[in-house]
């Protein structure tokens, strides 16, 4: 189980954790992603894991994948 | 009235139905499909005495993509834009919608898909939507044509709408540092959103993501106040979305989709329809003209170059109705399906991982496999990419390896009529080699890495049977009128260098190279010089000489290979060349182009030298 205060990140997330996110290093992700509705100190969930690739998660019906590399710039906490 | 005040751009985030907004008001035909990136050219119609230009679908206005940069010069030139957003994704959509009321255009919101959006338990308050907005709202379902003369009978109603304030008092801090006090409200927007190219100062430094930040806080507010939601969330589509991200299950229907596509256009289309086509061609079309031309003239090199073997009536008929027509329409029907049904973004994420090892990423397979269609309108489409990079990875293996819906037809014909299975295997495994090679030599030496994928995914909807039929048509109709000349000028070539006799000359100077190199017939010169033009045309006359459908063949099974193998490597095809020049310029055109000769003849030779030792 992960530790609920302990930040890691997003690539660690496993499927159908829920997650805040508490900070983006990219910040062209940053902005990109805040277009798309996905913004710090938001929760989410991990909708689904590709095998050694993309992360995609799910807020109400939108679905968005986030490569690998760019998960391993974003630090979420578990909820 | 000024150019500016007639025309209306239509703007809004991928797959809300821009396109299909634009079709319903300007009953022109515009590429509608459930995947980003459809619109990468833009589109003019017109309405009553206005002129619509439809834009790519963004998320943003921005300088993130070619598209946003082609989106953003189109709106800093005109002031009135129809906003489509879809009632499903409002949170998501609103952002644009908000930044270009920041930015002081004049909108008209059009609240589209807001039957999928009651089915998925989502209703919206467009009372209060427009009030919070400050613009007018109008809710459609485009697609059935519902609240569209609504539309059109208020297309007059543009406003400017509510900013969001704190942006607003920031945009008041920019001042033009060369004093210069021209510059528009959109322009400063953008400058504080980190744009740099205005000539701007602020009095305190903004972090752009801060403007972002405060939109993005403004826009939940309004969804959270104008959006009441019974999410129901145990949908088919949802289902089916998941497996297909599977690595196992998602591989098994690329794979049946690959096997579908071999048996439907390969088998099907290229063996029993093509023959029955070929056929009519041969008996009836070719034979009436011969017969008007003959009866009118008695040139004896006039008749040739009309209605000979090359003629640029009947052999231009042979190959596009007999060949090329059935072909393309059953690929464009069955890529059509995939489009529609929201399956090719699903395809990049689980390509993502498998390209990020050649320098790419996901997003790059919706370009590949747009090349099975076309090459010309994949490369179009390449502009969807975020780096040069990935853009000239792409438009390498376009060039080299993907072979178009025509092409790709004849050579499933032609694997299919040799019927040796290590043909087959031996064909696809020296074009992944020779690929595999030039992808690992370019991730090498171009400077850069792959681009990290972030990608909306959109819903799985059934694609609609009339939205199929008349994309089919459009794309098919578009293919042959690029098609159709090019075939008619290559007919017209190859006619008169047989009449003079040029052909024989032709024949004479590339025979150290067919015939010594490639260990070919001197006859396959022409399939050579057909494919400088298109590379369909020249495999097209490679389906004569293999004697597909008929009892004699001029050719071995090992030399139908050879000429798979270079004709499939060789140069892109002219209108693909032209395309190029504008995306990535002639120098790189150029390169790509010679290499592609030099590398489909030295494989070429290669494999004819082993395969003269083996067999």
């Amino acid at each position: 189980m992960q530790s609920t205060n302990k930040v890691i990140t997003l690539d660690k997330i496993k499927k159908g954790e829920e997650f805040l996110i508490t900070r983006f290093e990219n910040k062209q992700l940053k902005c990109l992603s805040t277009r798309l509705g996905i913004c710090e100190g938001q929760t989410f969930k991990c909708f689904y894991r590709c095998f050694g690739g993309p992360i995609i998660l799910k807020k109400k019906f939108q679905e968005i994948a986030i490569g690998k590399k760019l998960a391993k710039s974003v630090q979420v906490k578990v909820v | 009235m000024s150019d500016k005040a007639l025309s209306y751009v239509i703007a809004g985030n991928p797959n809300v139905g821009k396109s299909v907004v634009f079709n319903a008001l300007t009953n022109t035909y515009r590429d509608v499909s459930n995947y980003p990136g459809t619109t990468v050219d833009i589109a003019k119609g017109s309405f009553e005495n206005k002129t619509l230009i439809d834009t790519p679908g963004v998320y943003g206005i921005g300088s993130f993509s070619e598209e946003e940069k082609v989106t953003k010069d189109i709106l800093l030139k005109y002031n009135k834009i129809i906003n489509v957003v879809s009632a499903v994704s409002l949170e998501r959509d609103l952002f644009l919608t908000q930044q270009l009321i920041d930015m002081g255009f004049e909108l008209i919101v059009v609240l589209n898909q807001i039957d999928e959006a009651q089915a998925r338990g989502i209703q919206v308050d467009i009372e209060k939507l427009q009030g919070t907005l400050g613009v007018d709202v109008y809710p459609t379902i485009a697609t059935k044509k519902i609240g569209i003369n609504h539309l059109k009978n208020n297309l007059n109603n543009f406003k400017q709408g509510n900013k969001t304030e704190a942006i607003e008092k920031l945009s008041e801090l920019v001042t033009s540092s060369s004093n210069k006090n021209h510059y528009s409200s959109k322009e400063k927007v953008l400058f504080l959103e980190g744009d740099d190219s205005f000539d701007f100062t602020v009095e305190k430094a903004i972090d752009p993501d801060e403007i972002y930040t405060l939109r993005r806080n403004n826009v939940d507010n309004i969804t959270k106040n104008c959006i009441e939601e019974t999410l129901k969330d145990s949908r088919l589509s949802a289902k089916i979305g998941v497996l297909l991200l599977h690595p196992l299950w998602g591989s098994i229907c690329a794979l049946f989709i690959l096997i579908a596509l071999y048996q439907i256009i390969g088998v099907f289309l290229a063996g029993d329809v093509v023959g029955y086509f070929s056929d009519f061609v041969t008996n009836n079309i070719n034979p009436f003209f011969s017969a008007i031309v003959t009866h009118f003239s008695n040139i004896e090199w006039l008749n040739q170059l009309l209605v000979g073997d090359y003629g640029v009536i009947t052999f231009t008929a042979e190959i596009i109705i007999g060949i090329i027509l059935p072909l393309v329409g059953g690929f464009y029907i069955f890529f059509s399906i995939l489009e529609d049904s929201g399956y090719l973004p699903r395809l990049a994420v689980l390509c993502d991982r498998g390209l990020s090892y050649i320098g790419l990423n996901g997003k790059a397979i919706i370009p590949l496999i747009l090349g099975f269609g076309c090459i010309t309108m994949a490369v179009i489409s390449s502009r969807t990419l975020s780096s040069k990079r990935e853009k000239l990875i792409t438009i390498v293996i376009l060039s080299l390896a993907i072979p178009c819906s025509a092409q790709l037809g004849i050579i499933l014909a032609l694997l299919a009529s040799v019927n040796h299975l290590w043909v087959t295997v031996v064909f696809i495994s020296v074009i992944l080699i020779v690929l595999l090679l030039v992808i690992l030599i370019l991730n090498k030496f171009l400077p850069g890495t792959s681009e990290p994928l972030i990608l909306d995914l959109p819903v799985m909807r059934v694609p609609t049977l009339k939205n199929i039929i008349i994309k089919s048509y459009t794309k098919i109709y578009s293919f042959l009128i690029e098609a159709i000349p090019l075939f008619a000028v290559g007919s017209l070539v190859l006619g008169i260098l047989s009449v003079t006799g040029g052909l024989a000359y032709i024949h004479v100077i590339l025979q150290p190279v067919i015939v010594g190199f490639l260990k070919l017939p001197a006859e396959t010169s022409d399939i050579f010089i057909m494919s400088l033009i298109r590379k369909d045309f020249g495999v097209s006359g490679l389906f004569g000489l293999a004697g597909v459908g008929e009892a004699q063949s001029f050719l071995t099974t090992a030399q139908i290979l050879v000429c798979l193998v270079v004709t499939t490597l060789f140069v892109p095809c002219i209108s693909s060349v032209i395309v190029m020049f504008k995306e990535i310029g002639w120098l790189q055109t150029l390169v790509i182009w010679l290499l592609s000769m030099v590398i489909a003849l030295i494989t070429g030779g290669i494999l004819a030298f082993i395969l003269s030792i083996v067999l």
